[in-house]
C-alpha cells in the first residue's frame, strides 16, 4: 500500500493544527459561521439534517486493517458506533461534535487518513476499481495512476476553486467496476494495437439533475502525458466552465455546450501551449509509486487442490456466497471476496464499529491485512486463499456478514436520503429495506439473478438511480414522499441512462411497483437472460404496462 | 356586497438551529436558551411574537448555527409539529438505523 512520505505526514498534521485553531476561534466567537463554513468544508465537515457530518477520503477505496480499526475506534469514540460507506468510496460519520473534530482528525492522521478535499469545488477523492491489482481481466493496476492523480490534485493551487466539484475515476480493466463513464473525467487503462499501455480519456459524464454518459476525448493517451493533458483539460474547464449558475457549472454542461469536437480542440490547444510536460519525470514518478503497490507475495502452494475441498462443503448458503461474492484472482488458488453491507433489514453501506473490527481482523487473518471499499457500498477482502474460503465464510456468517447477494436484487445502493441528508427530498433507506424484505428469500434472489436497484433521495443522485437497472428517485409532492422509477440504466462499460417509466409512486406503493417489474421480467425472460438483457430486448413499454396495469 | 379583505391565517413559528458545539437540532426557548426538544420551544403566534423571538435570538445566536424560523401546527393532542415533511423528519431524527427516533419520542409532546 501507498505510504505517506514525510511531506504528506507533515502537511496533514499542519492542517489539523490549523483547523484546531479555527474551531477554537469559531467557538469563542472570533469567527462567524459565514467565515468558518468554508474552512470546515475544506476539512470535510458538513452540517446535515440532525448534526455535523464528517466525510473521510479513502483514496481509490484502499484500506489497511489498521485503518479500518481506527475507523471503528473513531465511530465509537466520536460518533455513535457506526459509519456509512458511500458511492464514492468514502466513509461518512453522522454525529461528530464540532468540539471533537480536531481530535478526530488527529486520530485519522495517526493512520494516514484525512478529510481534505471531500467537499468544495476541487478535485475530490480519486476512485478506482475495488479489484485493482487483483482482477484477472486487468490490463494494468490502476492504483498507481490514481495515487499519482491524488498527489497532483491535492491542493493544486490552480484547481482549488473550480467552477464546481470534479470527480475522477480510474479503471484498469475492460470490465468496468468504477462507473468510469459517469465521472467528470474517467480514465481507462488500455493497450494500443502496438501493445503500448496508456489511457483512454473520457470526459463530461455525470449524474445529478443532468445525467450524461461521458464522451471519449482521447482514444489513446500515452503514459507520461497524463498530467500535462489533464492540466490542459482542467485549464479549459476552469476558464470556460460556468460560474454564474451552480446547476450548469459541471464540466458535462461545458462539454455539451461546446460539443465534444470543439472541447477537444480547446484542450489540444491548451496542451500545445503549455510548457513542455516532463514525460520522463511522470514516468519515473509513476514507477516510484507503483513500487508501493507491488502484489503481496502470496504463498503459491495454495492452488487448485484447495478449491476442491471448498466445494465439498455442502451448505447451500455458502455455495450461494461462493458463486456470487467470490471473484477470480490473478494468482491461481486465490480469490477476491466481496462482503456486502446489505443485510436484509439493515441500512445499505452502514457498518457498525464491531462489523468494522471483524472485517479488520479477517483482513489480517485471510487477506494480507488489506481491504477495499466499493462504489456499490460493499467491502472487498482482496487476497484470500481459495482453500480457506469456507472457513472465512463461516466467520463472516457468524458476524452477520455472510450474505451471498452481491449483484442481486437485495444488493441495493441507497444514499442516506432524508433520514440524514439536508438536501434530500425523500427517504431512501426505508425503500431499500422494504424491497430487501420483499425479496429476502435467497432462492428468490438467486432465481431473479443480477439486478441492480439504486435509490436516491433527491435529484442530486448520490444513490446513482440513473444507472440502476431499476432506478428510484425520491421526491416530495404535496407534502408527501413519492418515487419516480427509471429503467434500463447501466453503470458499466455498456453505459446507459435509465428511462423514466411514468408517474411516480407513493411510499406505500413503491415496493409493489418493483415487485410488478420483477414479475414482468420473469414472465418475459428467455433462457438465462438477465433483467437488463430482457429490458433491452423487449423495451420500456412492456415494463411500463406492468407498472401501471391497475390504472389502464 | 363588499367583503372584508382576506388575510392569510398566521402560521405559528418557532426558531430552530443546530447547536454550534455538537451540531444537534435545537429550539429557542422562552428564556432565550437553546432546548433540544420542540416541546420546550417558544411558539410565536403572531407577528409581534416573531419579532420578540428575533430579539431573543440576539443573545443566543453565538451558540447556534444557521438559525431559521420554522412553521408549526398544533395537533389534535395539543402538541406542535412542523408543517413541512422535511422539518418533521429533522425534529424526529432518523427513521431507521441505530439512531431511529432517539430524540423524536418526546419532541412533539407539549
Amino acid at each position: 500500500m501507498y505510504r505517506y512520505d514525510e511531506f504528506d505526514e507533515k502537511f496533514v498534521r499542519e492542517r489539523v493544527a490549523q483547523f484546531r485553531e479555527q474551531v477554537q476561534r469559531r467557538l469563542d466567537g472570533s469567527l462567524t459561521e459565514a467565515e468558518f463554513k468554508p474552512l470546515r468544508l475544506m476539512n470535510g465537515l458538513y452540517l446535515q439534517l440532525h448534526a455535523y457530518m464528517l466525510r473521510v477520503a479513502i483514496p481509490y477505496g484502499v484500506l489497511s486493517a489498521d485503518q479500518m480499526r481506527a475507523l471503528a475506534d473513531i465511530a465509537d469514540r466520536y460518533d455513535r458506533g457506526y459509519g456509512h460507506f458511500t458511492t464514492r468510496q468514502n466513509i461518512q460519520f453522522n454525529w461528530p461534535k464540532l468540539v471533537d473534530t480536531p481530535e478526530l482528525l488527529d486520530a485519522l492522521a495517526d493512520v494516514q487518513m484525512h478529510a481534505i478535499q471531500t467537499s468544495g469545488n476541487c478535485i475530490r477523492n480519486v476512485t478506482s476499481d475495488p479489484l485493482a491489482g487483483v482482477a484477472a481481466d486487468e490490463v494494468e493496476d490502476p492504483r498507481p495512476t490514481a495515487e499519482l492523480l491524488r498527489q497532483w490534485s491535492s491542493l493544486h493551487p490552480e484547481f482549488s476553486y473550480l467552477p464546481r466539484k470534479f470527480k475522477i475515476a480510474v479503471s484498469g480493466s475492460p470490465n468496468d467496476r468504477t462507473a468510469v463513464f459517469f465521472h467528470d473525467v474517467g480514465l481507462r487503462i488500455v493497450r494500443s494495437q502496438s501493445g503500448e499501455v496508456g489511457y483512454q480519456v473520457i470526459v463530461g459524464g455525470g449524474q445529478g439533475r443532468t445525467p450524461v454518459i461521458g464522451a471519449v476525448l482521447r482514444d489513446f493517451l500515452p503514459k507520461g502525458e497524463l498530467l500535462g493533458y489533464l492540466e490542459a483539460l482542467m485549464r479549459v474547464y476552469n476558464l470556460h466552465g460556468r460560474r454564474d449558475n451552480k446547476y450548469k457549472a459541471r464540466i458535462k454542461i461545458l462539454v455539451r455546450a461546446l460539443g465534444v469536437e470543439a472541447f477537444r480542440s480547446e484542450v489540444d490547444a491548451a496542451y500545445a501551449a503549455a510548457p513542455g510536460p516532463s514525460f520522463e519525470l511522470e514516468r519515473e514518478e509513476l514507477a516510484r509509486i507503483a513500487a508501493y503497490f507491488e502484489a503481496p507475495r502470496l504463498p503459491d502452494r495454495e492452488n487448485v487442490v484447495g478449491l476442491s475441498c471448498v466445494v465439498r462443503a455442502k451448505d447451500p448458503r455458502f455455495l450461494r456466497w461462493l458463486g456470487r461474492n467470490c471473484s477470480t484472482h490473478k494468482v491461481d488458488g486465490y480469490s477476491a471476496v466481496t462482503v456486502t453491507l446489505k443485510r436484509v433489514g439493515g441500512e445499505p453501506g452502514d457498518a457498525s464499529s464491531s462489523a468494522m473490527r471483524t472485517l479488520a481482523a479477517l483482513a489480517d487473518e485471510y487477506s494480507q491485512s488489506e481491504l477495499r471499499v466499493t462504489h456499490e457500498q460493499n467491502i472487498v477482502l482482496p487476497h484470500v486463499a481459495s482453500r480457506r474460503l469456507y472457513s472465512l465464510w463461516q466467520e463472516l456468517e457468524g458476524a452477520g456478514l455472510g450474505d451471498g447477494n452481491r449483484g442481486l436484487i437485495t444488493d441495493i445502493i441507497a444514499c442516506p436520503g432524508q433520514d440524514y441528508c439536508a438536501l434530500a427530498t425523500a427517504r431512501a433507506i426505508p425503500v431499500a429495506q422494504g424491497i430487501a424484505a420483499s425479496f429476502a428469500a435467497p432462492q428468490d434472489q438467486e432465481d431473479i439473478g443480477p439486478l441492480s436497484i439504486k435509490i436516491s433521495g433527491c435529484i442530486n443522485a448520490c444513490g446513482h438511480h440513473h444507472v440502476g437497472h431499476i432506478g428510484i428517485l425520491g421526491l416530495e409532492k404535496g407534502g408527501q414522499e413519492f418515487y419516480q422509477v427509471t429503467l434500463g440504466g447501466d453503470a458499466t462499460e455498456t453505459p446507459a441512462i435509465g428511462e423514466r417509466a411514468g408517474p411516480g409512486f407513493s411510499s406505500s406503493e413503491i415496493v409493489g411497483a418493483v415487485e410488478r417489474l420483477v414479475a414482468r421480467y420473469r414472465e418475459q425472460r428467455e433462457g438465462n437472460e438477465t433483467f437488463l438483457e430482457t429490458y433491452r430486448r423487449v423495451g420500456l413499454k412492456s415494463f411500463r404496462e406492468s407498472l401501471y396495469a391497475a390504472d389502464t | 356586497m363588499k367583503s372584508e379583505p382576506m388575510h392569510a391565517a398566521f402560521v405559528p413559528q418557532v426558531l430552530t438551529a443546530n447547536s454550534l458545539r455538537d451540531g444537534h437540532v435545537v429550539f429557542l426557548d422562552r428564556h432565550g436558551g437553546w432546548a433540544p426538544r420542540l416541546c420546550d420551544a417558544a411558539v410565536a403566534r403572531d407577528e409581534a411574537a416573531v419579532q420578540a423571538l428575533m430579539d431573543l435570538l440576539q443573545g443566543a445566536a453565538a451558540q447556534a448555527v444557521e438559525p431559521y424560523l420554522l412553521a408549526v401546527l398544533k395537533q389534535a393532542n395539543g402538541s406542535w409539529q412542523p408543517v413541512e415533511m422535511r422539518e418533521r423528519r429533522r425534529v424526529q431524527g432518523p427513521s431507521v438505523g441505530p439512531q431511529a427516533s432517539t430524540h423524536g419520542a418526546c419532541a412533539l409532546a407539549t
